[in-house]
């Protein structure tokens, strides 16, 4: 045998060595476990312990014996948080819903288990050719499988994605303490949300659109029952019974019933009054911008008088969202997203983010924006009104005039009728 | 082993032409042409494909063949000991060149159609800004200007008239996109700090993808778009609904039936 | 002459260097062009892997979009059961591109190849400048840490493509990579550049000014002339990058806005000061990047047409319109950037001239191949390895230049730019080209490197399955191009118009995949042969030029005996003697008339 064959053969051994080496290490970690939701570490640590460490959920062993007694209890009440809410709401690849908050159509309330398996799970379609896992497609890297709104695209986003699980929505056609509609999530996901991260999915057949909404509802409602159970667990130190009973009267009934509440609780505002000539709608105009300088709206505090969204610039307190305010600097490991200003909206830009409809300026005034300081300035249950529905109208009318004035016109002191006139031509 | 190796070289014009005809009939093609300019393109494309399938077969195939048969283990005959020829050198840079500069002057004119000849006094139809990751579109409204309170603001969802003249106004909000339109031949990068007029005619009616195809960051992917073409009459009808909705102070009745499921 | 060790301490004393030398000075920081050279062959085939398993994850998202990505996606992506995302798959292409580009192609073959041919071609015993030259190469370790600690920093690596167009680029809130990644892959690029212009000032001075006695510039071997022209190219183009690296520094660190626009607002965060042009940028960089798609093949050429002249038995046809056509195509290389701009924005009157010059360019490659394929007309073919990458170098090399014409022709380009086309006609040059070249390179001059020989039959186990997979791979991408399939879509079928290309897609993934594996085969016999591979004499291949005349390994300073140069390097099968070749140092026979130069007869 020459040396030349000798070596070819043992250059085959290693070549064929290395590639079963190869295929076996590419096989083995094709092995992906299933995704997890992710517990709402933030609240319970933040609300319910008050060193506000990730320790008080870890014996180490050189603890006080009490110390160690109240992290055992602790661990324990994590525990149960986890076991019942997956009892009742099943792991990202297999959802589940008790029946009794399924779609019931007599009550009109509920969540429609079908479409909500249609979102779920891993992305790829089924033998008939459905698109499956609507969710991770789309919407996962930005808002998380547990939709947290802290996928691994997210911290980089301004503003940061929504997190569902406080069950709070900006954009919506109800009242401040209201769920949005189905309409109202529809809505966002087929406008998208102009101004942010949040695309246009205006494209997607609608039964895929109908599927991830009621997949965002799922996700919400899965995530404000885990929050509040975890109020009760370790702020009340309630116990929580652990029955379908306990779970579904307690904490998931009540938010499935103001889901459906909010179908019937959309704000319907009063006819717009006539501004179909060029003088009516620049008397509106005019009529809304001396709202705006109104001292009991404070519009201006915030906008500012140019409506520029300077309002607090230079001030020494920033403005926050209820996503925000909570976060610290010095404990901004545990934060999954840093924290972030929130930003008066700009008027002048004509972006506007809940719709640029005036039906839909209406309810942003009339309502205000849930989760930020926006308060809402029309009648609503237990607060006293700042505008009368025709006075809404008029500061309506007079932001959507201010993409198109002239930002370097004396704010105050001068008549907008002339700019009006030229703009109604 | 030398005529083993020498087919293998033989394979490349043979699969390779062989792929380009089992293309067209198997969907893998150019998409419909429904432009008015894009025939030209289609046709420079054509042309060229040809034009270099010839060469591309003749020197693959005179490489097999040289292969084949000057393969030292077969060939008799002594190595031709030369160190090059003037006469072909000249042959095959002028007729190359020749060729070359027929082409270069061929194609100018389908150039000038798409992108230097804009139709003169002309508003825009329609202006595309494109932003992370969305195509934001705005139509004048009935008073035919751009940039006053009855523009009609849109997204993604592109709607043409057909067998008009369309100007697009393109523009960018952050980073450079492109506006691609396969179906129509039309491929145009939108730069922020920059308006560029963007002109077609379309022949036919449908829905075709408006895609982008200039890298803009992790959602490029997703920034689609879709292009509808239609009639000049349910186009205005379209815009005029389009218009109206846009200046709703009411929830539209449609979509009240849709919200009690 | 007995055969020497490599490293060649038994001539250290000749070179009167006195000192013995310490295993650093040997091995690591040596001034030994040939150890210089071995190390960046070493350093750039390591990182041709890395670059090649992220162009494994690339196709293996674009074939099975969102599913969990092998090894990659249990490990970052847990939370999201595998399923990478869109950001990281921005940074897998961009961090391929960027490390096959700056990382592989350029470095294999102006480090490697460059540096230890040059001296030994050319009969000198090192390189002018030899701490200039380890200098080159140890700036090439911090650029490539540079590039791949970007993975690990906030944000991740840069994500904006390997031309890294502002203002996606050069504004921070633009993408996650447009953070610090961004800044670490401009710091790399710079860093490699300095790596270049060292290497660049050394070869030109290496070849004007220490050729052997009796090496005339047109007794040169093709490489050498490719290498020079190379160098020229670097020389001239690198300035313009590295300044507009540095401005793309300044926008981002210092918020200059020669690339940002005024009132640029990204992601709800001001760009900076803006008043600057997005298109500037992409001037300046295709100023430097056109010149340097030659920089990343010429030398390619040259090594394949002493190849093709060496296994043909016949001297190189047309040796000076070769030369010429190499000139040609540098100068012409200069005035042809704008054809990567035909739809940027640029003035479309600018993009027709554009079109008339890359028309142009056309022709001295078209020159080159016919020279190439006039020179296996009536030789004696010897099909080895080396030989077979080498044709196929010239095969791949016709389809990639002739896809060219179609982007070089305007309209079509309109339909065709940033499509699959010009995925399929880059890597028909890239990989087809240069790539298959360098894989002949290194199995024609590993005997003169390691002084023992790979192993044939592997190695043309391993072209044949290169050459199937890389064809199944790349040729099927013009289709998809033709299609209108865009380039860098994370999942490109939602779209109705691409939705029916996956399964074109899963095949050209598994070719890919494919030829991913058959690289273990060459990876096996090149280590195999360093240690255990048949030791071979002087002159293995029995080829002409100079390096040759030298001890396998060369010992330091190279050769053993002072080489003088009698004629050019391609004399094959010349009748003035016996033997079917005719190595430039052997003195004509007496009475014979004229030397061969190498030009027409």
């Amino acid at each position: 045998m020459t040396i030349a064959a000798r070596s070819d053969r043992r250059l085959a051994t290693c070549a064929l060595l290395a590639l079963g080496a190869m295929a076996i290490a590419g096989g083995c970690s094709t092995q992906v476990d299933p995704p997890q939701f992710r517990m709402n570490m933030q609240d319970i640590l933040q609300e319910a312990v008050e060193s506000h460490s990730p320790d008080e959920f870890r014996v180490v062993g050189n603890e006080e014996e009490s110390d160690k007694e109240d992290k055992l209890a602790n661990i324990a009440k994590l525990e149960t948080l986890t076991t019942l809410t997956v009892a009742a709401f099943g792991e990202p690849n297999e959802p589940y819903l008790l029946p009794e908050v399924r779609w019931n159509a007599e009550e009109k309330k509920g969540l429609d288990f079908k479409k909500i398996t249609m979102a779920a799970g891993p992305t790829g379609g089924d033998d008939a050719k459905k698109q499956l896992g609507l969710f991770r497609q789309h919407c996962v890297h930005c808002h998380g499988v547990t939709g947290d709104g802290a996928g691994p695209t997210a911290a980089f986003l301004n503003p940061h994605p929504r997190d569902y699980r406080r069950g709070t929505f900006k954009f919506k056609s109800t009242g401040f303490n209201d769920k949005p509609t189905t309409a109202d999530l529809k809505r966002t996901l087929i406008d998208g949300i102009p101004g942010t991260a949040m695309p246009s999915f205006a494209l997607l057949p609608a039964d895929q659109i109908e599927a991830l909404v009621e997949y965002v509802k799922y996700l919400s409602i899965r995530g404000e029952t885990e929050r509040n159970m975890a109020g009760a667990l370790f702020l009340q130190d309630e116990e929580i019974e652990a029955t379908r009973a306990g779970i579904l009267e307690g904490y998931l009934q009540p938010i499935v019933d103001q889901w459906a509440a909010a179908e019937e609780a959309v704000v319907r505002p009063t006819e717009r009054p006539e501004t179909s000539t060029p003088e009516e709608l620049a008397s509106s105009i005019e009529e809304g911008r001396k709202l705006f300088f109104n001292k009991d709206a404070q519009c201006t505090k915030c906008h500012g008088p140019t409506g520029l969204g300077d309002g607090n610039d230079g001030m020494a307190e920033k403005l926050y969202d209820v996503w925000n305010e909570k976060k610290t600097a010095d404990d901004l490991a545990r934060w999954l997203l840093p924290k972030q200003e929130l930003r008066p909206r700009n008027l002048r830009m004509g972006i506007y983010r809940g719709g640029g409809r005036p039906l839909d300026i209406y309810r942003r005034i009339h309502a205000g924006i849930p989760g930020t300081p926006m308060p809402g300035a029309g009648p609503q249950p237990g607060k006293k009104e700042t505008f009368t529905p025709e006075q809404i109208w008029h500061l309506v009318d007079y932001v959507r005039s201010l993409p198109y004035e002239n930002a370097s016109e004396p704010a105050e002191g001068q008549t907008h009728v002339a700019a009006a006139h030229s703009l109604s031509n | 082993m030398g005529k083993v190796w020498s087919f293998l070289f033989l394979l490349v014009p043979v699969l390779g032409v062989g792929l380009f005809a089992w293309a067209p009939s198997n969907g893998f093609w150019l998409p419909r042409d429904i432009s008015k300019h894009g025939w030209q393109i289609d046709h420079l494309f054509n042309f060229i494909l040809v034009l270099t399938g010839v060469v591309f077969a003749a020197t693959e195939g005179l490489l097999f063949w040289f292969l084949w048969r000057y393969d030292a283990k077969t060939n008799r005959t002594p190595v031709k000991y030369m160190h090059g020829s003037h006469n072909l050198e000249v042959i095959w840079t002028i007729l190359p060149a020749a060729t070359l500069l027929f082409i270069a002057i061929y194609q100018m004119n389908a150039w000038a159609d798409v992108k230097m000849r804009k139709p003169k006094d002309m508003p825009p139809t329609v202006e595309v800004t494109a932003r992370q990751f969305e195509w934001r579109l705005r139509y004048p409204g009935p008073d035919g200007k751009l940039g006053t309170p009855d523009d009609i603001h849109h997204v993604n969802d592109l709607h043409i008239p057909v067998d008009e003249e369309v100007l697009v106004q393109l523009e960018s909000m952050d980073v450079l996109h492109d506006f691609f339109l396969p179906n129509l031949r039309i491929k145009q990068d939108a730069v922020p700090g920059m308006s560029i007029p963007v002109w077609f005619r379309a022949t036919d009616t449908g829905t075709y993808d408006l895609v982008c195809a200039e890298l803009c960051g992790w959602g490029h992917y997703k920034m689609k778009g879709r292009l509808t073409i239609e009639s000049r009459a349910s186009f205005d009808q379209w815009l005029a609904k389009m218009g109206a909705e846009e200046q709703a102070t009411q929830e539209p009745a449609a979509a009240e039936s849709e919200d009690s499921q | 002459m007995s055969s020497t060790t490599f490293g060649a301490h038994a001539h250290e004393a000749d070179h009167g260097h006195g000192h013995s030398a310490s295993f650093l000075r040997t091995y690591v920081f040596s001034l030994d062009h040939k150890v210089i050279g071995i190390q960046f062959l070493f350093s750039t085939l390591l990182w041709f892997v890395v670059g090649g398993l992220l162009a494994l994850a690339v196709r293996w998202q674009l074939a099975w979009p969102w599913s969990s990505m092998p090894i990659v996606g249990p490990r970052l992506f847990a939370g999201e059961g595998g399923q990478i995302s869109p950001e990281f798959y921005t940074m897998l292409f961009t961090m391929h591109a960027s490390i096959m580009i700056f990382f592989v192609i350029i470095p294999i073959l102006a480090g490697a190849f460059g540096n230890f041919l040059i001296p030994l071609m050319i009969g000198a015993d090192d390189m002018a400048f030899p701490t200039l030259n380890m200098l080159s190469y140890w700036f090439m370790w911090p650029a490539f840490v540079c590039m791949i600690s970007s993975f690990f920093v906030t944000g991740g690596a840069s994500a904006s493509g390997w031309t890294a167009y502002p203002p996606l680029s050069a504004v921070d809130s633009a993408a996650p990579g447009s953070m610090n990644g961004q800044t670490l892959w401009l710091i790399g690029l710079i860093l490699v550049g300095v790596s270049s212009m060292m290497g660049s000032v050394n070869y030109m001075t290496t070849i004007i000014q220490m050729r052997a006695p009796g090496m005339t510039m047109f007794r040169l071997p093709m490489t050498i002339w490719a290498m020079f022209i190379t160098a020229v190219l670097q020389a001239f183009a690198l300035p313009v990058l590295t300044a507009a690296l540095f401005m793309q520094v300044l926008d981002r660190v210092v918020h200059t806005g020669f690339f940002v626009p005024e009132g640029l607002i990204v992601n709800n965060v001001t760009a900076g000061s803006g008043g600057g042009q997005p298109l500037l940028w992409q001037h300046l960089f295709w100023f430097y990047s056109h010149p340097a798609v030659y920089i990343m093949i010429l030398p390619a050429m040259g090594m394949v047409s002493d190849m093709i002249s060496c296994f043909s038995r016949k001297p190189l046809f047309g040796y000076k319109p070769m030369v010429y056509s190499i000139s040609g195509i540098a100068g012409l290389g200069f005035i042809v950037w704008g054809h990567h701009m035909f739809m940027s924005g640029m003035n479309p009157a600018l993009g027709m001239t554009f079109m008339v010059s890359t028309m142009f360019i056309a022709l001295p490659s078209a020159v080159k191949v016919f020279n190439w394929i006039g020179t296996v007309w009536g030789g004696k073919v010897q099909f080895t390895t080396p030989m077979l990458f080498a044709l196929s170098f010239v095969s791949m090399f016709i389809i990639g230049g002739l896809s060219g014409i179609f982007m070089a022709a305007t309209p079509v380009d309109i339909f065709i730019h940033d499509t699959y086309f010009i995925v399929a006609h880059i890597h028909y040059v890239l990989f087809g080209g240069t790539a298959f070249g360098v894989f002949g390179g290194i199995y024609f001059w590993f005997p003169k490197m390691f002084g023992r020989m790979m192993n044939e039959f592997w190695g043309k186990v391993h072209f044949f399955l290169s050459f199937i997979f890389f064809n199944g791979t790349f040729y099927t991408m013009h289709i998809l191009g033709v299609g209108g399939f865009p380039r860098r879509l994370a999942d490109p079928y939602h779209y109705d118009t691409f939705a029916h290309m996956q399964g074109m897609n899963q095949f050209i993934s598994i070719c890919a995949f494919g030829m991913g594996a058959a690289q273990i085969i060459f990876a096996a016999n090149f280590i195999y042969s360093i240690f255990l591979g048949p030791k071979c004499g002087r002159n293995p291949w029995h080829a002409n030029s100079l390096e040759w005349f030298a001890p396998s390994p060369p010992g330091h300073g190279n050769f053993d005996m002072q080489p003088i140069v009698y004629r050019g390097p391609y004399e094959y099968g010349s009748p003035e003697v016996d033997t079917d070749y005719y190595p430039q140092t052997q003195p004509p026979p007496p009475g014979s008339e004229g030397q061969a130069d190498g030009g027409h007869h």
